[in-house]
């Protein structure tokens, strides 16, 4: 009976399947992630938030921005995860792969079998990562409206973006698995290394130590370089740490009578030594997570000064003749909670999307705003103010043809409103004209009203006031909706001085960062874990040895702990001294001192290092107990295969 | 030393390893044993037992009229540190350490004082012939070298009975004849061994075979006469073993 290639592949997922969990979950979470960013990349409603939303265009920029960074950085180290993966288990699979060799398998034999498991498992993490994907996205907009105070937002899912989002998925699987086993090239036996390639190595070596050691140059006399440079030098530094620094230094120590602790040290050193690529790459994604949280650190501190101007306000619209039962019922609100605030009714008319204001509503929001009041000399006089954010900067075809309308009709069109306020309170509303009281009289259209409200502003972030503010927001939200085509009954709106606003840009970073700090938790945890499976035969057999040789089961149990915790926390700390390398020279680069941010850094590293602690736990604790029972108790012989 | 009394062990929901069904046999102070049998015999679920490092399911080990099921965990592990010394067909020698630390590594438990561990050590490696090597690290000395360090790590702190799992497994002709002339050695001088091998030269270095096949012990032979006459035998009961059961009576002791 022959064997496929189909039931061979299957065969070995099955016999690898503890190689293949931390593969398969780093490809769902990304996925995962990576499904959500896509979903708010495609989706046109979540676009069209910032036409709606006028005043949100900026954040709404800056979000897209930030997600397309995120993605790149996702698919950059999943390439790079895949990769290393692959390449560790051709490793681990090195006797099977002779073996197959012997037998007279050619590359492309080697492509079939490892593609065909690749395939098996990457598709149904792929499968299983855009599954919840999906219901992350639905969470991500929940979030979303929380975090940046908005109606309820839908977004569509269409099946092209998704079969776009799985080709590429595929695509970046098979490139890094393609570039592995070429890389290895099983078909081949093993070849010495020519004399040009090791004078190469040795030249490339040099270089890599010339460009760390003036990277740690740069960083300590805060040239700005620093950034392009960075991740040359984490790599290069963590691998020359791992590889050369600690192992020699742990060397060093040599006790005059021999002790468990110069086992340990000993071990460590050997541990970190043979794996310094994956410890490296490790390093590389937790100080990625590090650093990220200590910019949202920096953002917030910067993000809440630029905001701390800003003055919230919130505008109602509804396009009745009689106010509603909803309308009175948020006046009555906010004058309970704010009777000191400021309220006022803005009438306006419309044609279509050109909507008209009479100038003594306009009036009267300017003076409380403290804001030039205009004047209409003649009747048939007008001027057009801003409603999108777009109009403050150009005039757009809309607007043009507005004006052109607004001429036909006999207005005579005074110079536009100069100021940052925009009045684009609904989707409906393309151009806004303000027009004398007495032609908005004469205008034979229904009266459609606006209610204003003046909020609590930043400055009373954190207090009662704010608080209150809080859940009025989110009693319009429960029952709002923003969709593509769904006029929204409310805005937020943000007067400013300042164009930037500071809080919601810093809670959307914040957001991304925390989603992509996760992450690189998980990615991090799972090099971690396929590295010790690597290790995990040789580990079993050395334990069966000390157990043989009389050592408790206690000291065995300290052995472990201490062994597992410093070659998991090393890299750790190896990152730690990098990201603050790359944090001092961002503050420097900000022109801001090192000193105020000694206490905020502390706080980072400490809530940093807890989400570590947490990832490597199952690791940590569990792995050695794992091995101990396997190891110890059942039998003293190794298994005949990798499972641990 | 050691009596095994109707030892039976068997792994619930595990096809791999081969169950004991029912073994009885003695080791009496200062004998050199060997087990034979085919892959899958069970030769290494015995070692195991014998080791303490398996609970059996019924029967009993008695080590110096001692039952093994009786120890305690500390009782367990001091016997293994100060009666016991065990080699290993795969050396078993921890990579990170050099030859000179590796065979330390048993005195690491014990209070012996560092200077009569250093000599005792360099005495033992001499005997060994590793004197010169003590300072490198394991992957830089020959497969016979690193088996003679598991010796000398078995050892160093004086076992009364000493544990082989197919101590030459991994060696070649030169290395094996040096290996268990070293052991016969041993054995002259009164230490107690158990040695699991699949080759009878090195059955014919012991006084006493036992034959497993399929977890009980088919035959045993006792050696009495020059070591070359004895390969003889055993090899014959060997070929006897593969074949079906009044073939085995024929050699089985009266």
């Amino acid at each position: 009976m022959n064997i496929t290639y189909l039931q061979y592949a299957l065969r070995n997922i099955k016999r690898y399947q503890r190689l293949y969990y931390g593969y398969a979950l780093t490809i769902i979470v990304a996925m995962t992630i990576a499904t959500s960013y896509w979903n708010l990349v495609v989706s046109e409603s979540f676009q069209n938030i910032a036409k709606v939303l006028s005043q949100l265009n900026q954040v709404i920029e800056l979000t897209m921005f930030f997600v397309f960074i995120a993605e790149v950085i996702i698919l950059f180290f999943s390439i790079l995860f895949i990769y290393s993966t692959t390449y560790t288990m051709l490793e681990h699979r090195k006797n099977d792969l002779r073996i197959m060799r012997t037998l007279g398998s050619r590359f492309s034999h080697f492509l079939k079998y490892f593609m065909i498991e690749i395939l098996i498992v990457g598709g149904l993490a792929i499968t299983a990562g855009i599954t919840l994907g999906v219901v992350l996205t639905k969470l991500m907009l929940l979030s979303i409206e929380k975090v940046m105070f908005l109606p309820r937002l839908t977004i569509e899912i269409s099946i092209t973006s998704f079969l776009v989002l799985i080709a590429g998925a595929l695509l970046a699987l098979l490139i890094a698995t393609f570039l592995a086993i070429y890389r290895f090239r099983p078909d081949r036996p093993v070849r010495t290394r020519s004399r040009f390639r090791v004078r190469l190595s040795l030249i490339v070596q040099i270089g890599a130590m010339l460009v760390l050691f003036y990277g740690y140059f740069m960083a300590f006399t805060r040239q700005e370089v620093f950034l392009i440079v960075f991740p040359f030098v984490i790599f290069i530094g963590s691998f020359f740490f791992c590889r050369h620094v600690i192992p020699t230094l742990m060397k060093l120590y040599r006790p005059r009578r021999l002790s468990i602790r110069k086992l340990i040290v000993s071990e460590i050193a050997i541990q970190l030594r043979t794996n310094s690529t994956l410890v490296a790459l490790g390093t590389i994604l937790t100080s990625c997570a590090l650093s990220a949280v200590g910019l949202v650190f920096i953002f917030q501190l910067i993000g809440l000064d630029l905001s701390s101007q800003n003055q919230f306000g919130l505008v109602y619209y509804e396009e009745s003749i009689t106010p509603s039962d909803r309308s009175k019922k948020i006046d009555q609100t906010m004058t309970k909670t704010f009777p000191d605030k400021y309220r006022q009714e803005v009438r306006l008319k419309s044609f279509k999307t050109r909507y008209v204001i009479p100038l003594s509503d306009y009036n009267r929001l300017m003076k409380h705003l403290r804001y030039e009041q205009r004047t209409l000399l003649k009747t048939q006089q007008t001027f057009l103010i801003p409603a999108r954010p777009v109009q403050v900067k150009e005039v757009t075809s809309t607007m043009k043809k507005a004006k052109a309308e607004m001429e036909q009709a006999g207005y005579i069109l005074e110079p536009m409103a100069e100021h940052g306020l925009l009045f684009g309170y609904n989707n409906r509303i393309e151009t806004l004209f303000v027009v004398s009281d007495k032609a908005f009289a004469e205008l034979n259209r229904p009266v459609a009203r606006i209610r204003v409200f003046d909020t609590p502003s930043y400055t009373d972030h954190g207090t009662d006031r704010w608080t209150s503010w809080m859940s009025i927001v989110r009693e319009i939200q429960s029952k709002a909706e923003l969709g593509k085509d769904i006029a929204t009954p409310y805005q937020l709106i943000n007067e400013t001085e300042d164009e930037l606003d500071g809080i919601r840009i810093v809670r959307l970073v914040s957001f991304v960062v925390i989603l992509l700090t996760v992450w690189l938790f998980v990615i991090n945890a799972s090099f971690l874990h396929v590295w010790m499976q690597m290790t995990a035969e040789q580990e079993q057999k050395r334990l069966k040895t000390l157990f043989a040789l009389g050592f408790s089961k206690r000291s065995i149990q300290v052995f472990l702990f201490v062994k597992y915790g410093t070659v998991l926390m090393v890299p750790y700390l190896i990152s730690i001294f990098h990201a603050w390398l790359l944090f001092q020279v961002i503050l420097s680069g900000s022109s801001l001192e090192i000193g105020p941010f000694l206490q905020l850094s502390l706080i980072w590293i400490g809530i940093v290092t807890f989400c570590y602690l947490i990832s490597i736990l199952p690791l940590w604790v569990r792995y050695p107990r794992h091995l101990l029972k396997k190891s110890c108790e059942s039998s003293m012989y190794p298994i005949p295969d990798s499972r641990v | 030393m050691i009596e095994v009394k109707q030892l039976g062990k068997v792994y619930p929901g595990k096809v791999t390893e081969q169950p004991l069904t029912d073994i009885n046999f003695r080791v009496e102070e200062g004998e050199m044993v060997a087990v034979m049998g085919p892959s899958g015999s069970g030769k290494s679920t015995l070692i195991n037992l014998l080791a303490t490092l398996d609970q059996p399911s019924w029967g009993s080990i008695l080590i110096e009229g001692i039952d093994t099921a009786t120890f305690k965990r500390k009782e367990t592990t001091r016997f293994r540190r100060e009666t016991l010394g065990i080699i290993f067909q795969e050396f078993n020698l921890l990579d990170s350490l050099t030859v000179a630390e590796n065979m330390l590594v048993p005195l690491m438990l014990g209070s012996k004082k560092t200077k009569e561990a250093r000599e005792e050590m360099q005495h033992l490696a001499k005997r060994l012939q590793i004197d010169e090597l003590l300072d490198k690290q394991v992957d830089e000395v020959s497969g016979g070298q690193r088996q003679r360090t598991a010796i000398g790590r078995a050892l160093i702190h004086a076992p009364r009975l000493m544990l082989a799992d197919e101590p030459t497994g991994a060696l070649d002709f030169q290395a094996t004849k040096h290996v268990m002339e070293l052991l016969a050695e041993l054995n002259a001088s009164g230490m107690t061994m158990v040695i699991v091998t699949h080759d009878p030269t090195v059955a014919s270095y012991c006084n006493h075979v036992l034959f497993l096949k399929d977890g009980s012990i088919q035959t045993e032979l006792f050696r009495d006469e020059p070591r070359r006459v004895f390969f003889q035998r055993v090899i014959e009961s060997l070929s006897l073993l593969g074949g079906d059961e009044h073939h085995l009576s024929a050699i089985r002791p009266t």
